[in-house]
């Protein structure tokens, strides 16, 4: 609202800022306030609280002797990291596979949606959504499972195929120039339909009364997606993507430890895999640290950039 | 009136969200309330591995005869817990991080007990053992008990391997007999029974879907064919009066190229590096497989499967493959097969200690099962029923945790076992297993390197592969003396030189 437009009874004095009038409004409506508390206790208790441990990235720790007794060593882990070779193909790997990820797969969901939002019978449209939905509620080690049946070279339906098309037979999880593939359209595979819902969900946000203004103005099916069906649903499209940049050094650790071997380690070790076998199986727990507290960096950065830039360019942001 | 209501049902919703989250359960309370009660049994949690085994119906891990059994006897209430054991020891790391620990875990690596120890996370059991240990004390030789000593104290009770090593060669002798072949002994001899089994369709169906030799993951159940060049992985040699370490012998390089050469011309199974020990027991017994390095109680497991799959499989055990220099042989195994471990935070060590000493003390029942059930003794030969026998494998699971070899009863116990020619399998063994000249605690490079160290070997299934050249190995070598090895080999050495080695040796009496 403009100052010095029509005046509304606005509670609280707002010459003095945002805050007091935040106070007044707890003031009176305490009670609604109170519901907050929980809700602010849990994020303080299990989201703030254990940041604490990210200390443990400027210490050697040894879980023994705890927190406070591990001694301070400042920045030696993250020069470690940067001076690892190790950690630039790790680097190198999560990227490329996150941004295969987004650049095949983030569309693909908003594809599938346009399509099964045209589509006209009911019955077809249900089975089709439930059916693409459920390989999500799969775990990755049943998925890996049936990728490695099904890529298998000894008996495998792909590799029985390419054969009878008079093709080499190739072995997918153990080719370092095909193994990313694998990866992408498997977790293509599993969650393509799962990230539909949000998009369907948001075609309902689009008012009905503009197709009925187009088809009188005699837009046809193409130009009412293009230019009805497509702009209102960006916002959605929008905060995703940015989400989804959020994400960008989690290149799918869970389905690349089931899947890997050390055949192909050189392309598909990501920042994730190599924590958890450091960490874990060396039991350098700060060193790990060091590369999360890296990677949350990051991310971080990403989104902020991420929602600066759509809200200059695109007038639209998630806050 | 509004404002009323609206205050009370915030309350409520406010007051039950918390009260959700503070709830402890009330099985933990009784939990609790147990322990502290004087009459009660007193309960130990400890985390063991369930070496795959399963249950008869209606029985687990923590239901069971012989876990009763124990109970009844020690009179303690045992809660035990067992991590998947593909992922076994991962999960001993994840438990020891999580701050909440058991009464006891039992390890299989040296190196990991190694460096827990040092890092003070187990509690020294000398006075412990003293007092409530006297079957361990006696049947738990002194040189076992060395090796789990740390600044001069012990930090674990040392389960004990009944055999100095586990692999020799099977091969389906049906499938010789029917290609005309003899059993193979040299390598070259090897190279031709492994590719006719590959391609002169050995079963005879007329399909091409039979595999020459199988090997695993990270290379399991290669380590004959090492042997044939006189060389293992991860073993110390004596070299003019040294130790080195086989990973990076140039012999080690022979053996790669060798099954390089073989994998190159379509010899071996394409898909080894995929294969989890449950993947090559299924080919095995789906009769896939023509040659593999077989444990000495495979005969029991997939070959049996296999053999009652396909009545008319015969396999046969094969003499190890003999290099050009005559040499051949096997890995060896370390004398210690586990750790069982107390942490320091731990308040029932005791009970810990008298729980494994009753294991000790009972090999009849544990090790060979509930006398004149499963065994008796008839005409002084030992009876064993095969199916109750089978049915009470699972009592291994405990027995192991202490295994303390009997070698009288060990072979009328192998002999009643019937058909599967184990005792043979273990002497074959036996005969040729190639000596770790090394057998002293980790040292600290070894804590320190092991697991980098073993990671850089992932080169050799590449080299395999075809995937890298040969000739990479000399770079891994150099890069494994850089990374550590060369400080684990000085150490070793120091070890190789100090008298504790003569000492322990001169005890050995081979």
């Amino acid at each position: 609202m403009k100052p010095g437009s029509k005046k509304l009874p606005v509670p609280g004095p707002n010459r003095r800022g945002y805050f007091p009038s935040l106070w007044s409004d707890i003031w009176k409506e305490w009670d609604l306030y109170l519901l907050l508390v929980p809700g602010i206790l849990f994020i303080l208790l299990f989201k703030y609280t254990p940041m604490y441990g990210i200390t443990i990235a400027f210490k050697d720790f040894n879980i023994f002797t705890g927190f406070a007794d591990s001694p301070w060593v400042g920045w030696k882990h993250f020069e470690k990291l940067f001076t690892s070779p190790d950690f630039a193909l790790v680097f190198q790997n999560t990227v490329i596979i996150s941004l295969l990820k987004i650049i095949i797969l983030f569309p693909l969901p908003i594809i599938v949606a346009l399509m099964l939002n045209e589509m006209k019978n009911m019955m077809i449209k249900r089975s089709v959504q439930t059916v693409i939905y459920l390989p999500h509620f799969l775990s990755w080690v049943i998925v890996s499972g049936l990728f490695i049946d099904l890529l298998s070279t000894n008996g495998g339906l792909v590799n029985k195929l390419l054969v009878s098309l008079n093709l080499e037979p190739v072995a997918f999880f153990l080719d370092n120039s095909v193994f990313r593939s694998v990866l992408v359209t498997s977790a293509g595979w599993k969650e393509t339909g799962w990230s539909t819902i949000v998009y369907l969900a948001a075609f309902s946000m689009v008012d009905p009364s503009l197709y009925e203004a187009a088809k009188i103005d005699g837009a046809g099916k193409w130009k009412q997606l293009w230019h009805i069906t497509l702009p209102g649903i960006a916002p959605i499209i929008i905060l995703m993507f940015i989400l989804r940049l959020g994400s960008i050094l989690e290149a799918g650790t869970e389905q690349i430890l089931v899947m890997y071997n050390p055949v192909v380690y050189k392309v598909s070790d990501v920042i994730g895999t190599y924590v958890y076998r450091q960490g874990l199986g060396n039991q350098d727990y700060s060193f790990t640290t060091a590369v999360g507290l890296f990677e949350a960096v990051i991310s971080f950065t990403l989104v902020i950039v991420g929602n600066t830039l759509s809200k200059k360019y695109l007038q639209r942001g998630i806050w | 009136m509004r404002s009323k209501l609206r205050f009370v049902s915030t309350l409520f919703v406010t007051v039950f969200l918390f009260s959700a989250g503070c709830d402890v359960p009330a099985s933990e309370k009784n939990r609790e309330e147990q322990h502290k009660g004087a009459g009660a049994a007193k309960s130990i949690g400890i985390v063991i591995s369930n070496l795959g085994m399963t249950f008869p119906a209606g029985m687990d891990e923590n239901d069971n005869r012989y876990l009763n059994y124990i109970e009844e006897q020690t009179g303690l209430d045992i809660q035990i817990t067992t991590p998947p054991t593909e992922v076994y020891n991962e999960k001993l790391d994840v438990i020891m991080s999580s701050g909440k620990l058991p009464d006891m875990l039992h390890a299989y690596e040296a190196v990991w007990f190694g460096n827990y120890a040092k890092q003070g996370a187990f509690q020294p059991l000398d006075d412990l053992i003293d007092q409530y240990g006297p079957h361990l004390k006696e049947k738990i030789p002194a040189e076992a008990w060395d090796r789990v000593r740390y600044g001069g104290k012990i930090y674990a009770v040392p389960s004990l391997n009944e055999v100095s090593g586990v692999e020799l060669m099977y091969a389906r002798k049906d499938w010789l007999e029917r290609l005309g072949l003899q059993p193979p002994e040299t390598l070259e001899e090897y190279h031709e029974v492994i590719r006719a089994f590959t391609q002169d369709d050995p079963d005879g169906n007329g399909v091409d879907d039979t595999i020459g030799l199988a090997l695993m993951i990270d290379l399991g159940r290669s380590s004959p064919f090492f042997g044939a060049f006189g060389t293992q992985l991860d073993t110390w040699f004596e070299r003019d009066g040294k130790l080195v370490n086989g990973s990076i012998l140039p012999e080690t390089k022979k053996a790669l190229a060798y099954l390089a050469g073989l994998y190159e011309e379509g010899l071996l199974d394409r898909e080894f590096p995929l294969n989890l020990q449950k993947n090559l027991f299924e080919k095995i017994r789906d009769g896939k497989v023509g040659l593999f390095s077989a444990t000495w109680y495979d005969t029991r497991g997939p070959i049996a499967a296999n053999k009652q799959k396909e009545p008319k499989a015969k396999w046969i055990a094969l003499p190890y493959p003999t290099g050009p220099d005559g040499q051949k042989g096997v890995y060896e195994t370390d004398m210690i097969r586990g750790y069982n471990v107390i942490p320091a935070s731990s308040l029932s060590a005791k009970e810990v200690i008298q729980f494994l000493d009753f294991i000790a003390s009972d090999y009849k029942n544990l090790k060979l099962g509930f006398e004149n059930e499963i065994w008796k003794w008839e005409n002084g030969r030992m009876v064993t029923d095969f199916r109750k026998h089978d049915e009470q494998l699972y009592r291994g699971i405990y027995q192991s945790l202490v295994d303390v070899p009997d070698p009288v009863l060990s072979k009328e116990r192998l002999d009643s076992l019937g058909d599967f020619h184990l005792y043979d399998n273990l002497e074959m063994i036996r005969q040729n297993v190639i000596n770790n000249e090394f057998y002293g605690i980790p040292t600290p490079a070894m804590s320190k390197y092991d697991k980098k160290l073993s990671e850089l070997q992932g080169i050799f299934t590449n080299i395999i592969l075809g995937i890298e050249p040969i000739e990479s190995f000399d770079r891994y070598v150099e890069q494994w003396k850089r990374e550590g090895g060369d400080e684990m080999t000085r150490e070793v050495n120091l070890w190789f030189e100090s008298s504790e080695r003569q000492i322990v040796r001169g005890n050995e009496g081979e």
